[in-house]
């Protein structure tokens, strides 16, 4: 069972790729799915550490694939978001959703901090 | 080297110095970006950091551990005494060293493993005990094997902490009196033979323990953390 604390900003990010690349989210198209969206490099070692977190919050489940050739013979671990993953995404959506509500608009010197 | 081969090197540190059980996989999908056109400064890169990512957690996991065998390794000076008081008191004792050589050796010998034994043994027990039981996993079996999990380690490093203590013991010139020094007195020294038995007490502790908590031991299902 996961706990009641919220996702961090690259576990969430995670499982939102996890989610979007459905039966293909392993090492390789995660990292390049974070990379494309966040517009920069992303070590695949600190991946498969939130990969690894996630797992054991129980929040994603992994299957190994088959061995292939071009892989050096080593199987791909293909990453699944169990329901309480979809379930800690929703509520991190909600809250975040909530706080957002009150973020002013950037606009040029329209914005003084408090 | 081809280009279809990344760095023989790089790929053998991977293998062998990042900690984690998902580095096949990991090495896997280093080797399919590098096949697919990555360069061999980005296949290094990601290696390095999987190292540095992998001990840092590796540490992280273990803190509870470190931490114990930090504070327990304090303790080592304070127990060399306990222990050198109760040796001189014994018949025993005597007795040792009225033996003919290499049998007053090999008992002097001995005798030290066996104080350096049960002091990283009694450490070892005092932390495992609990937490075998609070992860209902407590198992005479579990235990013994992590006992014997710091006896090589104790093998190799044992040489230099009995040189230290008979080189010590005899007294000259180190200004030590054991007669008068406390455990509780010991645990406050910070000279050179008081650091040097808590430098080599905990590798042997940590060795000792590292494998076998916390990660390797699941909690039963319904447990929180």
């Amino acid at each position: 069972m996961a706990d009641r604390s919220y996702l961090g900003e690259f576990e969430l990010m995670i499982l939102l790729a996890v989610i979007h690349l459905r039966e293909e989210a392993y090492g390789v198209p995660i990292s390049r799915e974070l990379e494309a969206h966040r517009g920069r490099g992303v070590s695949v070692g600190s991946v498969y550490a939130a990969l690894e977190r996630l797992e054991g919050k129980g929040l994603v489940s992994s299957s190994l694939g088959d061995p292939t050739p071009e892989r050096g013979g080593k199987a791909k671990r293909y990453f699944r978001v169990t329901r309480a993953g979809l379930r800690q995404v929703h509520e991190t959506r909600r809250v975040l959703s909530k706080l957002w509500h009150a973020l002013p608009e950037l606009k040029e010197n329209a914005y003084e901090p408090h | 080297m081809s280009r279809t081969d990344p760095p023989f090197m790089a790929t053998w540190m991977l293998e062998h110095w990042a900690p984690g059980a998902r580095n096949d996989a990991l090495a896997g999908d280093l080797l399919e970006e590098f096949r697919s056109g990555r360069s061999t400064g980005w296949y290094w890169g990601q290696v390095l950091a999987a190292i540095v990512i992998g001990c840092s957690r590796e540490i992280l996991n273990h803190r509870n551990v470190l931490l114990f065998a930090v504070l327990w390794s304090i303790l080592s000076p304070s127990w060399v005494v306990l222990s050198w008081n109760a040796e001189v008191n014994t018949r025993a004792y005597g007795l040792m060293w009225q033996m003919d050589w290499p049998w007053s050796t090999l008992c002097s010998i001995a005798l030290s493993l066996a104080t350096s034994l049960t002091f990283i043994w009694s450490g070892m027990i005092l932390y495992l005990i609990p937490r075998m039981g609070a992860t209902r996993s407590f198992s005479v079996l579990r235990l013994g094997r992590s006992l014997l999990r710091a006896l090589p380690m104790l093998f190799a490093i044992s040489a230099v902490p009995y040189a230290l203590s008979l080189m010590l013991s005899s007294g000259h010139g180190h200004g030590i009196d054991w007669h008068t020094l406390t455990p509780l007195n010991a645990i406050a020294d910070l000279r050179t033979w008081a650091m040097l038995e808590r430098l080599f007490n905990l590798p042997i502790l940590l060795y000792g323990l590292w494998g076998v908590t916390p990660l390797h031991w699941k909690r039963p299902e319904g447990m929180s953390e």
